[in-house]
């Protein structure tokens, strides 16, 4: 069986069920007309059994059979199948006098369905019971129904419809999760690949060291062997520490992607101590406010990863030389002193919903021009393409921030003169 | 101003007055009045024919034993173009045949007993009390009515009750259980022109169960099948009427099979003849021509269906001989007859 193309356009549904609206809308007029025009000939038939007063009062009993009869008879129509004619007697009692045997032949002739009866009089003198012809009125029904059944079937296709596409949507945006997630593991060993150069650099002087003393142990020429091993053991160890506290094994091995609790004070040491190396001369400042957590849920090493970006950014646009000053702002307030380089924050109380978590980074570096800020997130833009940088750490800070719910943005550093990346962050748990 | 005064032709004639002119217009005027006078002096000078019409009366209600309306106009057409007719009636001096309607039965009584009518298409009560001598010539005859190998065509009248009164169930019904239910209900009746719906059957009422009337009072319809149809819609629950008027009406219902279940007659009258079509004295059939010829063409157009189920048989004054006896009886026994 042919699979029905999903992209099919839309509009000829939507048109056939334009026209079935259109036509429903004209049966129900039609039918209004119809349920109308049949009251108007019950009103007429009543109006002139009142006016030839035929069914005299009710406490007269004088009656011409004759006369009702021709006029019962000249009031059946095409609408008016049938159509009997009871008198209200003085005693109450309700004589039927057309056909005038029925009462006798049928006394319950009333209970039967169908039956619709209409006083003649303000005062009853009388009523009459008509049976109508409801074809037409069935057929016009029918065609109604028919017509809703049509249209919820097109609603349900629409909806089936849209439920595909909802589907659709769902993967590619399922799919575009996965890539983005893998764009951000890739640019993290990236970002990794590009500080090993300088960790590399350091490490091949304890390297060379140890090669060194080595050699000359090995040609006599050098120290005596144990103090050789003991100088390696102090190489290797520094070689160890260095790596310890680089974090970098950390940083590119970490694949667990679950949330927990994440302090972004800690998330800011840890970047600062990853790009320590990209650092030179430059002065970093951190201050957070004493009397609060900055803890937000979320994956860890994504938090290190959107600050090692910014910082990496901010000590590359600054060279060697200047400052970087990292600030969190939590319940309206600025930390005021330096928080040092780790440490927990004292819990003074939970985040609340509709806090937000508001952390700059500022450099004293050139900053970004105005005109390019608007698109300094955006993916492969770069402004150190010949020191081969990828173009992808700032939208990957966006798309960090993004899906924790938060806004990152870039204006001027009024105090430090530089660029300054605003971080804001929900503090309610996401 | 100046100028030359034109000279008289001829001064010597004289000079034409005004009236002089006048008299001359007038004088011209009556010579041609005159003329035409003279030329048209043939046709005003014929004697001047005043139209003589056959006065035909009859009860302009179609509830009435007769027809009326446009069956009649039909046969007063066929009568006039009937050969034999119109010689006799041309003859006689009439122009036309006219139909007057009578309003009710009073009005036909009067203008029979002023002999208005040259034929009159009459209840059979009206003839039995006329004074003035018109002959019965014809009757009605139904499919229903009864009638005998000579001829004699009759109808009876019944008083019944309607399955919903308590009459209809008792076993025996005495003089005073029908005298006590009379009393408190009222009687259906057909009007006091109807001998076989009215007169009839009160008057057996009277001879069988000593029952003058209904004391109860009377609840009047305009025919016998008015009185049937209102005893079986229950506007009355006892009712007087022609007996041939009540089965014809069941019939037409298919109700005959259930007309023990429906109804229950409790006296039955005697005979009565058919209402009658009575002509003047001076048309009587053995002295007069056009009597027997419209005697003979009025029996042959309801023959051929020209009233519908209608027709008419030959009838004679002797027919009527019991209506009258009938009248006088009731009179006697239960009282006068008002129109």
């Amino acid at each position: 069986m042919k699979r029905r193309d999903r992209n099919a356009p839309i509009w000829p549904l939507l048109l056939a069920m334009g026209m079935l609206l259109g036509a429903a809308g004209t049966l129900l007029w039609l039918r209004g007309r119809l349920v109308a025009g049949q009251q108007s000939v019950l009103d007429g038939t009543v109006r002139r059994f009142e006016a030839t007063g035929v069914l005299g009062r009710p406490e007269s009993d004088s009656v011409i059979f004759g006369e009702i009869e021709r006029l019962a008879a000249a009031s059946e129509n095409e609408l008016i199948r049938s159509l009997r004619v009871v008198k209200r007697a003085a005693d109450g009692r309700e004589l039927t006098l057309v056909p005038f045997y029925v009462d006798l032949t049928e006394p319950r002739w009333r209970d039967a369905p169908g039956w619709i009866r209409l006083p003649v009089g303000a005062e009853p003198a009388g009523y009459l019971y008509v049976r109508i012809d409801r074809s037409t009125i069935h057929a016009v029904n029918a065609a109604i129904m028919l017509l809703g059944l049509l249209l919820v079937g097109g609603l349900g296709a629409l909806l089936a419809r849209q439920r595909g596409k909802e589907a659709q949507v769902n993967r590619l945006q399922s799919e575009l999760e996965q890539r983005k997630v893998q764009v951000i593991q890739l640019e993290r060993l990236a970002l990794a690949g590009q500080l090993s150069a300088n960790v590399f650099h350091d490490i091949k002087k304890p390297v060379l060291n140890i090669k060194h003393e080595v050699d000359d142990a090995l040609d006599g020429t050098g120290q005596p062997i144990e103090e050789v091993l003991r100088s390696v053991r102090a190489q290797t160890d520094l070689f160890l520490q260095m790596l310890r506290e680089l974090g970098m094994e950390a940083f590119v091995n970490a694949a667990a992607e679950n949330r927990e609790w994440c302090d972004l004070a800690e998330a800011v040491d840890r970047s600062l101590r990853l790009v320590g190396y990209e650092r030179g001369n430059v002065q970093t400042q951190v201050h957070f406010p004493p009397d609060r957590e900055f803890l937000i849920e979320g994956i860890p090493h994504r938090f290190v990863q959107l600050f090692s970006n910014l910082f990496l950014n901010a000590f590359q646009a600054m060279g060697h030389g200047g400052t970087l000053r990292v600030r969190g702002m939590g319940n309206g307030e600025w930390g005021m002193a330096d928080k040092g380089s780790t440490g927990i924050l004292p819990v003074s109380r939970q985040p609340t919903d509709g806090d937000w978590l508001v952390i700059d980074v500022e450099d004293s570096g050139p900053g970004i021009p105005e005109e390019k800020r608007a698109e300094v997130f955006s993916p492969f833009v770069t402004g150190r393409a010949a020191s081969g940088g990828s173009g992808l750490g700032l939208y990957i800070c966006r798309t960090i921030v993004e899906d924790l719910g938060g806004t990152i943005t870039v204006d001027k550093s009024e105090e430090i003169g530089g660029a300054r990346f605003r971080v804001r962050l929900p503090a309610a748990s996401r | 101003m100046s100028g030359t005064k034109p000279a008289d032709t001829n001064p010597g004639s004289p000079a034409p007055t005004s009236i002089g002119r006048r008299l001359y217009g007038t004088f011209r005027l009556i010579l041609i009045l005159g003329l035409i006078f003279l030329a048209l002096s043939p046709v005003l000078s014929q004697p001047t024919a005043r139209p003589r019409l056959l006065r035909v009366g009859y009860l302009a209600r179609e509830t009435s034993g007769h027809p009326s309306g446009g069956a009649l106009e039909g046969m007063r057409d066929a009568l006039w173009k009937n050969d034999v007719v119109r010689a006799e009636l041309e003859r006689e001096g009439f122009t036309g045949i006219g139909l007057f309607a009578c309003d009710g039965y009073s009005d036909m009584a009067r203008r029979l007993n002023q002999r208005e009518f040259h034929v009159a298409f009459t209840p059979a009560t009206l003839y039995a009390r006329q004074t003035v001598g018109y002959t019965a010539v014809l009757k009605s005859r139904r499919k229903e009515d009864s009638f005998s190998p000579n001829g004699r065509v009759w109808r009876q009248g019944v008083i019944f009750v309607s399955s919903r009164s308590p009459l209809h169930g008792t076993k025996e019904i005495t003089a005073e259980s029908l005298a006590d239910y009379l009393s408190r209900e009222r009687l259906a009746v057909a009007g006091t022109q109807s001998v076989a719906g009215f007169e009839a059957p009160l008057l057996r009422l009277a001879e069988d169960y000593n029952i003058r009337g209904a004391e109860g009072g009377y609840l009047w319809f305009e025919s016998s099948e008015e009185v049937a149809k209102g005893v079986l819609s229950g506007v009355a629950d006892i009712g007087a009427c022609e007996e041939q008027a009540l089965d014809r009406l069941l019939e037409q219902e298919g109700l005959k099979d259930k007309r023990d279940q429906l109804i229950r007659v409790i006296l039955r009258s005697d005979r009565i003849p058919t209402d009658p079509v009575v002509l003047l004295p001076s048309l009587e059939p053995r002295a007069s021509a056009l009597g027997r010829e419209l005697r003979r063409a009025i029996r042959e157009f309801s023959l051929r269906g020209g009233l519908g189920e209608l027709q008419y048989a030959t009838a004679t004054d002797l027919d009527y001989g019991a209506v009258t006896q009938l009248l006088d009886e009731f009179s006697r026994r239960v009282g006068e007859v008002p129109f």
